[in-house]
């Protein structure tokens, strides 16, 4: 009996590659039915194959719907498809794609990146697309984020900056109030009081001084994990972006790691790995970028918060340099490549998807245009970007040295010796900085 | 077997072994070449070039901590879970190979998690485990034990991997002692009972040394399996916390395609084909000398 | 009779034992389950062993609906039996006949190749990952099924395994066969390959195991989304890290494990026996 029935299966899997090659456009159908697959707009010649549309590699904290909006909004004329990787996993899936000259045709490269990509030649230079009057259009920091060794690369979705945030009903309820200007800042002592204050042993942490829990390694860690190097005073690199050594473990980087790592040790911060703690009242500070307020807006509108400028310990800093939008070199469709980059990041675009995330943008019309990005908090964000933002070193060995800031916070954070994490981590980046000299 | 060769026979001889010989050579012999050429430059995948470089890649690998690190964990990994699903499979093929539907039904059952694919199990278990809304906390909480946060904390995290791979393996390794059990035959058992051994002489002086052989084919799979690791290392922890559940694998590999370093990441590689050559070495050694028994 | 009681007393004791440990594998699996069909503020509420516990209060399939939304299901489900049932097949045929090339016929050359597919057993996937990428790369199979299917047509161990049950075969058959007018491919058709059914079974049981089960091949090779396989899309599921949606994370989780298991409980011994034939060398 259960012979045949194994029998059966047999035979049915004998069929199956038969089926496979018959059946394939019935599956395509059946994709669009079911699917969402992500094909924005697509024209009536539906030919589903991406010859004649346009594919982003994309990743899905950078919200797909907004970036459909955008596209939408430029009517163009045939398909837009935003394939999605998952985050921890993003650099890999495109960096592997670029080897096997399987990119899609934009990118989605995060600013400091920038670089060791174009080295590569994996990007297309966009100096022959992008009129100079409209590029003049983009703030300074993103001018030179999308800039290297004399060509552009990229386009800016957004411009970057950091945040305090916090959950006001905690902070009402223990009578705290939070600065809202730059001068009025907290310092680091003070933020320790405000965290002595608001933790309660094993049942809520003070503050995510991370953007994502520690079980997490990707870019989002290391941009807010290097500013308390640099609100403490020290820095990560020297000027040239070529040394480390004497820079990341300078007496005052480590002070920065310290404290840090003090964050935990103390009991304010938490290793556990929880989604969304801030959201949910386990933590109640949560060190991020505006994109926050457009995700709590959309997933968490009854959360009630509040954004304080970055705390100063020997001076102030704030992040900055966000995602662009570059076209890959081996793209067969450039200028239709462009055309949807400038769909997005240009000043229609921008304005839609800044509007629907939350982001700061990084074009000067938009932000004269829209009231909204001078009020708070975003006030605080353009204050800060003006006056304490610092961009994260430029050059080609900026995936290694990123890795190992990462690595070297999150064992702090677990209790290991600073000196011990820093050297180790020092040796890391000067190894891969010699690398590429 | 030492015939005269045929004419015919060699021509076709060759022919049927063509298919394979190309599958082989394309897709494990020259990889393996490759693997050891590669670990003599400073390969890039994105620019598709590399410089040879002599044994740097050797030199500096072991001084990376990070590497060292991850050829410790995947040692203990399998030091702790080689014997510990060995023993648990011997002892449950024991206690389950009896006549009767309860036992059978047994059999089933611990088979089960075998047949789940191990992201499957990884994810799974991820989730009985979350410190937050996890089914193990509440038990152990109920039960009035001390609550974890497994995955994120060291060294539970180690131990945590170690144990959902044990979970998920063990009942495979069961059937293959049942049937090398099934295969003893009953008469002497037959003789031992009547010497009136109990059954824990019966299995240390009877099963155990009857089973010889198929104890070590167990060992060295379940050897062979530690060292591979990676899905759980991907799936549940992200190889964290600070490297305690990083195993070698998933070390070299997020090296060679997430931080581009193909050279090093194959001098590693290296490394862990030589363990494994080691093993086999070992195994072939014992096995060999068995037979002249 | 003090000896009969003794021993039933032993055999309780053993059940119970053993119904723990079942209790252990169960209890994962239904908590799993029961968490797929709930709303996603339900999960993880009734942990208290109660009724709710491995039930859900209300019952939904709206896990499965947004998991489907979110990824091409039946395109990962279509794509990952693809994959595995043309490889088992075409890898038991080419495997046999390797097998019985190296076991039954006589040529030169054949203890080297024999040896040489044997070493190549020291090389498991994992450790070949690099370059075989980069092999792949080359022959511009990359995210192609191809890919997938290729490097497992003819593996080391499928060739010793059916080299050994060949081996044990009579030559006599053939030599008759031979008499008979049949020429060499007809003698391994209609004579040997019938025999060995068995082995075959559980050969391709073990692969189609070993493909269903198979993690870093794929998750290294394929970047095109509309050619993913179940492994990897469930850690899709799991990637957000800003929000991750638990419902669908135990859907996906659920759906991976059912129909195995269905087919598992209808032909469990079959399975079992066949595993365990791998066990004898």
């Amino acid at each position: 009996m259960k012979k045949r029935i194994i029998a059966g299966l047999l035979c049915l899997s004998l069929m199956l590659p038969l089926f496979a090659c018959g059946k394939d456009s019935g599956t395509n159908s059946s994709q669009k039915e079911t699917g969402k697959q992500s094909s924005v707009k697509t024209d009536s010649s539906q030919g589903n194959d991406n010859k004649s549309g346009i594919s982003i590699a994309s990743f899905p904290d950078q919200p797909k719907s907004a970036l459909e909006s955008a596209i939408n909004a430029a009517k163009l004329d045939y398909a837009v498809e935003i394939i999605e990787y998952p985050q921890n996993e993003y650099e890999n899936k495109i960096k592997m794609a670029f080897g096997t000259d399987a990119a899609t045709d934009i990118v989605l490269i995060d600013g400091p990146n920038v670089a060791s990509y174009a080295t590569t030649g994996v990007l297309e230079p966009l100096n022959s697309y992008w009129p100079e009057d409209d590029f003049n259009d983009l703030v300074e920091s993103s001018k030179s984020t999308a800039t290297y060794q004399d060509k552009i690369w990229c386009a800016p979705l957004n411009e970057a900056n950091t945040l305090l945030f916090y959950n006001k009903d905690v902070f009402d309820e223990l009578g705290i109030v939070a600065p809202t200007k730059l001068e009025d800042t907290w310092t680091f002592d003070e933020l320790l009081e405000v965290c002595e204050k608001v933790t309660i042993p094993g049942e809520r942490y003070a503050i995510m001084p991370q953007m994502f829990s520690l079980a997490n390694l990707n870019e989002g860690m290391t941009f807010t994990q290097m500013l308390w190097i640099w609100m403490a005073g020290g820095e990560v690199l020297n000027e040239d972006a070529t040394k480390a050594d004497g820079y990341f473990n300078s007496e005052k980087s480590k002070a920065g790691i310290k404290y840090y790592a003090d964050l935990f040790s103390k009991g304010y911060a938490t290793t556990e790995d929880v989604i969304n703690a801030y959201e949910t009242g386990k933590v109640v500070m949560w060190l991020n970028g505006p994109w926050v307020v457009g995700n709590l807006a959309r997933d968490f509108p009854d959360f009630n918060w509040g954004a304080t400028p970055m705390p100063k310990g020997e001076r102030s800093a704030s992040g900055a340099g966000s995602w662009n939008l570059s076209i890959a070199a081996e793209s067969s469709n450039k200028e239709k490549a462009w055309e949807v980059i400038h769909a997005i990041t240009g000043k229609e675009g921008a304005a839609i998807w800044c509007k629907e995330t939350g982001n700061i943008p990084a074009r000067k019309s938009v932000l004269d245009n829209d009231k909204t990005y001078s009020e708070y908090p975003y006030d605080i964000v353009n204050e800060q970007l003006q006056n304490t933002a610092i961009a994260r070193p430029v050059t080609p060995a900026y995936p290694q040295i990123s890795e190992a800031l990462a690595k070297c916070f999150a064992a702090v954070a677990y209790g290991e010796d600073v000196d011990k994490a820093v050297e180790e981590a020092t040796e890391k980046m000067e190894k891969a900085l010699s690398e590429v000299k | 077997m030492r015939g005269k060769v045929n004419r015919n026979e060699q021509i076709f001889g060759l022919v049927f072994i063509v298919p394979a010989l190309v599958i082989i050579g394309i897709f494990y012999v020259w990889p393996a070449i490759r693997l050891f050429l590669l670990s003599f430059t400073n390969y890039n995948v994105m620019s598709k070039f590399g410089n040879w470089v002599g044994f740097k890649n050797y030199a500096s690998m072991f001084s990376d901590k990070e590497y060292t690190n991850s050829l410790l964990v995947t040692i203990k990994m399998a030091l702790i879970i080689v014997p510990v699903q060995t023993v648990l499979a011997l002892l449950f093929a024991v206690a389950v190979n009896r006549e009767g539907r309860i036992f059978k039904f047994f059999r089933t059952g611990f088979f089960i998690p075998s047949i789940t694919s191990f992201v499957a199990v990884a994810i799974l278990w991820k989730q009985l485990l979350n410190p937050s809304f996890g089914l193990v906390n509440s038990l152990l909480k109920s039960l009035g034990l001390p609550t974890s946060q497994f995955l994120s904390s060291i060294p539970d995290a180690f131990y945590s991997v170690i144990f959902v791979c044990i979970w998920k393996s063990w009942g495979y390794f069961m059937v293959i002692f049942i049937s090398g059990l099934q295969d003893i035959s009953q008469d002497i058992r037959d003789a031992t009972k009547i010497d009136g051994a109990n059954s824990l002489e019966e299995l240390l002086f009877i099963t155990i040394p009857m089973l010889k052989r198929t104890i070590l084919l167990v060992v060295v799979v379940t050897t062979m399996d530690a060292i591979k690791l990676f899905v759980p290392a991907y799936t549940m922890t992200a190889g964290g916390p600070i490297g305690t559940t990083t195993t070698t694998v998933y070390y070299l590999w997020r090296k060679a395609f997430r931080l581009q370093e193909i050279g090093s990441a194959s001098a590693m590689s290296m490394i862990l084909f030589m363990l494994i050559a080691i093993i086999v070495i070992i195994q072939f050694r014992i096995g060999s000398g068995d037979n002249n028994e | 009779m003090n000896k009969s009681k003794k021993e039933l007393f032993g055999k309780i004791i053993l059940i119970f034992l053993l119904f723990l440990v079942f209790l252990s594998i169960l209890v994962p699996y239904l908590w799993t389950i029961s968490n797929a069909f709930r709303f996603n503020d339900e999960i993880g509420v009734y942990n208290n062993l109660g009724v709710y516990t491995f039930v859900p209060k209300a019952f939904t399939i709206s896990n499965f609906r947004r998991m489907f939304d979110q990824l091409n299901m039946w395109r990962i489900i279509f794509n990952t039996l693809l994959v595995a049932f043309s490889t088992t097949l075409m890898s038991l045929f080419i495997n046999a006949l390797t097998g019985y090339a190296l076991g039954l016929m006589n040529f030169i050359g054949k203890k080297f190749i024999f040896a040489l597919f044997i070493s190549m057993m020291m090389f498991p996937i994992e450790v070949l990952i690099i370059p075989l990428y980069l092999t792949i790369n080359d022959l511009h199979l990359n995210d192609s099924y191809f890919s997938l299917i290729l490097p497992f047509l003819a593996t080391p161990f499928g060739i010793f395994f059916m080299r050994q049950f060949f081996q044990n075969q009579p030559k006599s058959l053939g030599e008759a066969a031979k008499i008979d007018g049949a020429n060499q491919v007809q003698i391994f058709m209609k004579v040997y390959l019938p025999l060995a059914k068995t082995p075959l079974m559980t050969l391709g049981l073990l692969t189609f195991m070993q493909q269903w089960d198979s993690f870093i091949v794929p998750v290294t090779f394929i970047n095109d989304e509309s050619k993913l396989v179940l492994q990897v899309a469930l850690t899709r599921l799991s990637a957000g890290l800003y929000m991750t949606d638990y419902g669908v994370l135990f859907a996906g989780v659920t759906l991976s494990i059912i129909p195995i298991l269905i087919i598992y409980l209808l032909t469990q011994r079959h399975i079992q026996e066949n595993i365990a034939m791998t066990g004898i060398k």
